[in-house]
């Protein structure tokens, strides 16, 4: 069943001169459950996708369908709701909020949709990600490792139907970075959650059902991981 | 490229880049500039100006001394502070035959001038020239106004004589009246005693009187005649009093003394030195007598205690100073205002050197984490801490080298337009101050900018050293950096609490993510959170202060200073005319011309009131514990040898001595009936039960203050203590609805001699100065009790002498036409000092010196607040923008997380709520150590005094701040557009 379609999707920035097209007719579907892995070189576009899907950056061409909604007709906030509700994501540098310790981070997206903490739900994904004893930290009194486990179980918390993830592990550790992976890889099975990973490890993408190749904006190749092996 | 000029220029590509936050430094740095400048500057202007319009008013002399012979004159010439020594010669009394007023004025009174004193005593001739000759004579204007037959040329034949006067004694003045002559008491200036068989010598401009039973004029000649040219017509001078016995009237003199006369000296000093002049001149005075001499003033009182605690005799009025004048140097006799001009200029500078502290300090404090990335990448090449320092000197000392040349530029550009536009109300204020009842005049005051080079140097100092101040602390931070900690930018985590935050759970389980985030972010982002409530607090601190301690300082002035016990308030004074009888005008008289104005046709309106006055009517019995304590504890400064014991048995003895403290001093005021109810209506005070009662109701003013110098004490042990008041509410011991029996004195013509009579009244509450606000501002150094007419009524009933004290009556009125012959006919009615008794709005909205002073005060307070204001705002705005740069990402995350636009804004809320909270609790601390502070400062030099409670300026900037932080969140927060949002995600590293 299809949960995400990209139809023709270009996004231009600048004008004249500095015109750089990030983004050149994109299409392509992701099934429901599945696990996508976006490869490319640096500024080859992916993470521009990968914000355009999220809802977070606009088009300048072409439209994104999740679940059958035209995210980008939305009206701002439906948008933003349809966000908390239907994506969770992960960055890179995690982007956590400063001022709020794990439990509350991890716990913020199902807040912000006006929704009581399960506190049942928290512990469980508190202790799934090993982070019961530093749960009244704030971020910068964290490892890198457990900033981004954080990241993920607020991405994963509310149960949303995609998950987009922006280098997960470009900034940690080898062993750390297998750790995220398994996490996510883990949410993907057991809840059937639609994972889109970006990334730029060949080994890592090779974990997913699919890896989408992205080089100067447009899609180099598309092909199902068991077929490449 | 040496490391300091890489450090350099490092920090100046931060400020390019930086812009915003670097204007808003720069501008912070020159409002400061411009504050300090208007503070030194703007200081000696307004003292300038001020004291152009005492010398408008009394002239430049500093010092005048009286009656000193030769070798005085003498030695008093040869202080070393003394700088100018005019002498003037009083010649005494001659007839005038070509007086318009003889009955009056019937004589000239002459005195000789040196060249100089006229320009000292401000001596204007309007007409001719100024006599340079002992028999060339100037005459005031006013003989010319009052009809005199004289013009320039003329001559005058003098024969001089001095005015003394003589009591008769009670058997002569029976003999007197028995042989037909009239008994008719006469007006004696203020400390002039008389009694039953004196003979004394007159004062100066000592009213004439016709000789009658109780009286007799004696004129002892003084063997001086000669014949004097008028060369020119002066104006009043300003020590010229209505109703005096002569037209003043100058000569010219040689500036020397001859052997045995007595002349009067004048004198200016030096204000540098260090001396005390007054107590210097005082102690030639003494050193003239001889021992017994001394000893027997001393006795009785003529005594003046030096700084060193040496007794010295010396009469009072001997030597007069220009307090006003020296005050304004700072250098008077007079502490409250010396007091006030020192404590001005300190109080502004802290002030602007506070705020300017707290905006730098914020500039550097919220950008902090951005300095600390940079600052930190120096030191990883090897940039040493001084250097690190260096940075941030570098950055607020390249903004203080060009605010300086502009901030004193416009800052002097501020004390001119300042000046301009405050001067029609300077002008208004002085003006109608200078506009003397007596003389007439009415001085234009001018003003120049006084631009001294000391105080440019002085700004200079003052602000270079408030940027150094304000830099060290984030210099002395920022050079602990290290390298690690600042590219890592975990700087801040040593701050944070090792065991982690509390969840708030309860919003949590709630589902109140906007209530989260603001909560948290103002708990545990301490940096920007503090520079929001460090401006906030600033701005409501440095502002009430401002307004508090300008308040305190009006009020003590205006305590210390005011003679006026009553100001007519709107009911009244928005009425054109005013009839009054200050106990000088024939009582008949003044009756019929009230009876004309009330009933006609010409009058629209008419307000009457009558004040009288008197010493105990409400026994001390009725007064409470706190009064009678503080009371005693006043006797115990006058008389400190004494006992309690003794106090009480001398001053708390019915019918014993009367005076203020064991006789309270009290002013009944009659209003018409129907204003008294009103007044009682809005006080909340039902009249109706006293309608059936036998008793009248009175209402009474609920503050008194008693102060140390309501009463002088003659008596050998007494010591005049320093000024100290206290200020009580509710001075009774009676209850609402409680009968008191006014204790009033009669006098038995049998029997010669007085009784009290005792009239029962029911004391029916208290009123406040905002229940009578419509009707008068009352001064609360007195007792003020309010009764109607018919409660007058009922008391003269009982005591007929009670109607005959009323020392002020008035009626107020409106006329319905231009021209009214009423007015005209009530212009010629004139009291005994042949003043009119009618006066006209201009006249009777007069201010008094203090008053001005006051004003002019809180018009300076007010413009530095609202400057000081404008800092405390820009650097909110600055604390507002810093932290808000600061969320970029922040808000970026959250947006991406799915956060609405309504939620932002209800974050921020909570966010603005909780900031103002603290704020305002950070600021009540703040401010309620500063008014203790200033409450025990005061009282420590002037006694328990009651401060005021700046109400409405509280609300107005407890909302000045709420709007200012609201609007400056909408400014910084509203323009986002939220799809660029995405940019900041991307930024990962700077």
């Amino acid at each position: 069943m299809e949960i995400l379609k990209c139809e023709n999707v270009s996004k231009i920035y600048g004008k004249g001169e500095t015109e750089v097209t990030a983004l050149d007719k994109v299409s392509f579907t992701v099934e429901k459950g599945e696990f996508v892995s976006i490869i490319g070189p640096s500024g080859s576009g992916k993470s521009t996708l990968l914000h355009i899907l999220g809802g977070v950056d606009k088009p300048t061409e072409g439209k994104v369908f999740i679940d059958g909604t035209d995210i980008h007709s939305l009206s701002e906030d439906k948008l933003a709701i349809f966000r908390r509700r239907q994506i969770g994501l992960v960055y890179q540098f995690y982007n956590l909020m400063p001022v709020l310790n794990i439990d509350e981070n991890i716990a913020l997206p199902h807040l912000l949709d006006g929704r009581p903490l399960d506190k049942e739900r928290l512990d469980q994904v508190v202790e799934h990600l090993g982070l019961t004893d530093r749960r009244k930290n704030l971020p910068s009194q964290l490892s890198g490792g457990q900033q981004q486990r954080v990241s993920i179980g607020r991405a994963l918390y509310s149960h949303p139907a995609i998950l987009l993830a922006d280098e997960p592990t470009g900034n940690l550790d080898r062993k750390t970075g297998e750790e995220i992976i398994d996490l996510l890889k883990e949410s993907n099975k057991k809840n059937k959650q639609t994972l889109i990973l970006i990334t730029h490890d060949e080994a890592l993408a090779m974990q997913a059902d699919r890896i989408i190749s992205i080089e100067d904006g447009r899609i180099d190749r598309n092909e199902k991981v068991r077929n490449l092996v | 490229m040496n490391n300091k000029k890489i450090i350099f220029q490092v920090t100046k590509t931060y400020m390019l880049k930086n812009r915003k936050r670097t204007l808003v430094t720069f501008l912070g740095i020159l409002i400061m500039v411009i504050l300090m400048t208007a503070v030194f500057i703007g200081k000696d202007t307004i003292l300038g100006y001020m004291q152009n319009a005492v010398v408008a008013e009394k002239g430049s002399w500093h010092y005048q001394v009286y009656d000193i012979g030769k070798e005085q004159a003498e030695q008093i010439k040869a202080l070393d502070f003394v700088d100018k020594f005019e002498i003037s010669k009083p010649l005494g009394y001659t007839e005038f035959p070509k007086s318009g007023n003889p009955e009056v004025t019937p004589y000239l009174e002459v005195k000789e001038y040196s060249e100089n004193l006229f320009e000292l005593m401000n001596i204007k001739v309007k007409e001719g020239r100024y006599p340079q000759k002992s028999d060339e004579v100037i005459i005031s204007e006013t003989a010319l106004r009052e009809g005199a037959d004289i013009k320039l040329g003329d001559t005058i034949e003098t024969e001089f004589f001095e005015r003394y006067i003589h009591a008769f004694t009670v058997e002569e003045q029976n003999e007197l009246i028995a042989e037909g002559k009239e008994a008719k008491s006469i007006f004696l200036p203020l400390g002039f005693n008389l009694k039953p068989g004196d003979t004394l010598k007159v004062p100066d401009h000592f009213p004439y009187n016709e000789n009658n039973a109780l009286i007799e004029m004696i004129h002892k000649p003084t063997g001086v005649s000669k014949t004097l040219t008028v060369v020119g017509i002066m104006e009043e001078p300003y020590f010229g009093f209505p109703g005096q016995g002569g037209y003043i009237a100058l000569t010219g003199t040689e500036n020397t003394i001859n052997g045995d006369e007595i002349v009067n000296a004048v004198l200016t000093t030096d204000l540098r030195t260090d001396e005390d002049c007054f107590e210097e001149i005082a102690k030639i005075l003494d050193s003239s007598k001889n021992s017994e001499e001394r000893e027997d003033a001393i006795s009785r009182g003529s005594k003046y205690t030096t700084q060193d605690g040496e007794v010295i005799s010396f009469d009072k009025g001997s030597i007069v100073s220009n307090d006003a004048l020296l005050a304004f140097t700072a250098d008077g006799q007079n502490d409250s205002l010396n007091f006030l001009v020192m404590f001005c200029q300190v109080f502004f500078v802290v002030l602007i050197t506070a705020a300017s502290l707290v905006l730098i300090y914020n500039v550097f404090s919220m950008s902090y984490q951005e300095r600390c990335r940079y600052l930190g990448m120096l030191s990883s090449v090897g940039a040493t801490r001084r250097q690190k320092k260096w940075s941030v000197y570098y950055e607020v000392f390249s903004l203080l080298v060009p605010s300086l040349p502009f901030g004193i530029g416009i800052g002097i550009l501020v004390v001119k337009v300042g000046m301009k536009l405050l001067y029609p109300y300077f002008s208004k204020l002085f003006g109608s101050m200078l506009l003397s009842i007596a003389t007439g005049r009415n001085t234009e005051v001018t003003y120049r900018i006084v631009i001294n080079p000391v105080n440019l140097l002085l700004v200079v100092i003052f602000s270079t050293a408030a940027v150094w101040i304000s830099a060290w602390i984030p210099a002395h931070k920022i050079s602990k950096i290290g390298p690690v900690e600042s590219i890592r930018g975990n700087e801040n985590s040593k701050k944070l609490k090792k065991k982690g935050y509390k969840s708030h759970l309860g919003l949590m389980l709630r589902g109140k993510a906007e209530k989260l985030l603001g909560t948290a972010s103002v708990e545990r982002n301490l940096t920007s959170t503090k520079g929001i409530i460090r401006s906030i607090t600033t701005f409501i601190a440095l502002t009430l202060i401002t307004a508090f301690a300008s308040g305190s300082i009006g009020d003590i002035l205006a305590s210390m200073e005011n003679e006026v016990d009553l100001n007519p308030g709107n009911v009244f004074t928005d009425c054109s005319y005013m009839l009054e009888n200050t106990g000088y005008l024939d009582e008949d008289r003044y009756l019929s011309c009230r009876e004309n104005i009330m009933t006609s046709d010409e009058v629209s309106k008419y307000e009457e009131m009558d004040v009288a006055y008197y010493y105990g009517g409400i026994p001390i019995e009725y007064y409470n514990e706190e009064y009678i304590c503080t009371v005693k504890r006043i006797l115990g400064m006058w008389f400190p040898n004494a006992t309690p014991e003794q106090i009480q048995d001398r001053f708390f003895v019915r019918g014993g001595y009367r005076n203020v403290y064991g006789h309270p001093k009290q002013a009944f005021i009659t209003l018409d009936d129907e204003d008294f109810n009103k007044i009682a209506e809005k006080a909340g005070i039902s009249l109706t039960k006293y309608e059936s009662s036998e008793t009248s109701p009175m209402l009474v003013y609920d503050k008194l203050k008693i102060t140390s110098h309501d009463c002088t004490f003659f008596d050998n042990d007494a010591q005049k203590p320093k000024y100290a008041e206290y200020s009580l509410k509710r001075p009774l011991s009676v209850n609402e609805g409680d009968t008191i029996e006014l204790e009033l004195r009669e006098y038995d013509k049998d029997k010669e001699e007085e009784y009290d009579v005792t009239v029962p009244v029911d004391f029916a509450g208290y009123i406040d100065a905002d229940d009578v606000k419509e009707y008068f501002t009352l001064n609360n150094n007195t007792t003020f009790i309010i009764i109607s007419k018919q409660t007058r009524d009922n008391i003269i009933l009982k005591d007929p002498a009670f109607g005959k004290l009323d020392m002020w009556k008035c009626i107020f009125f409106n006329t319905n036409t231009e021209y009214s012959l009423l007015v005209e006919e009530l212009s010629g009615i004139n009291d005994e000092f042949g003043r009119s008794a009618l006066r006209s709005k201009d006249v009777f909205d007069l201010k008094d010196f203090s008053e001005v002073i006051t004003k002019i005060v809180n018009v300076v307070a007010v413009c530095f607040t609202l400057m000081i204001a404008l800092i405390c705002l820009l650097n909110l705005y600055n604390s507002v923008m810093g932290r808000r740069l600061a969320r970029h990402k922040e808000l970026a995350v959250l947006h991406s997380m799915g956060m609405t636009r309504k939620q932002k804004n209800k974050m921020l809320m909570t966010e603005n709520i909780r900031l103002l909270t603290r704020s305002f609790i950070y600021s009540a601390l703040i401010i309620s150590g500063f008014v203790t502070g200033l409450y025990l400062l005061i009282n420590q030099h002037y006694g328990r005094v009651g401060l005021t409670l700046p109400v409405w300026v509280i609300l107005i900037t407890l909302l000045v701040s709420m709007t200012g932080l609201m609007v400056f969140t909408r400014i910084c927060y509203g323009h986002e557009n939220s799809m660029q949002i995405i940019d900041e995600i991307r930024k990962e590293s700077i």
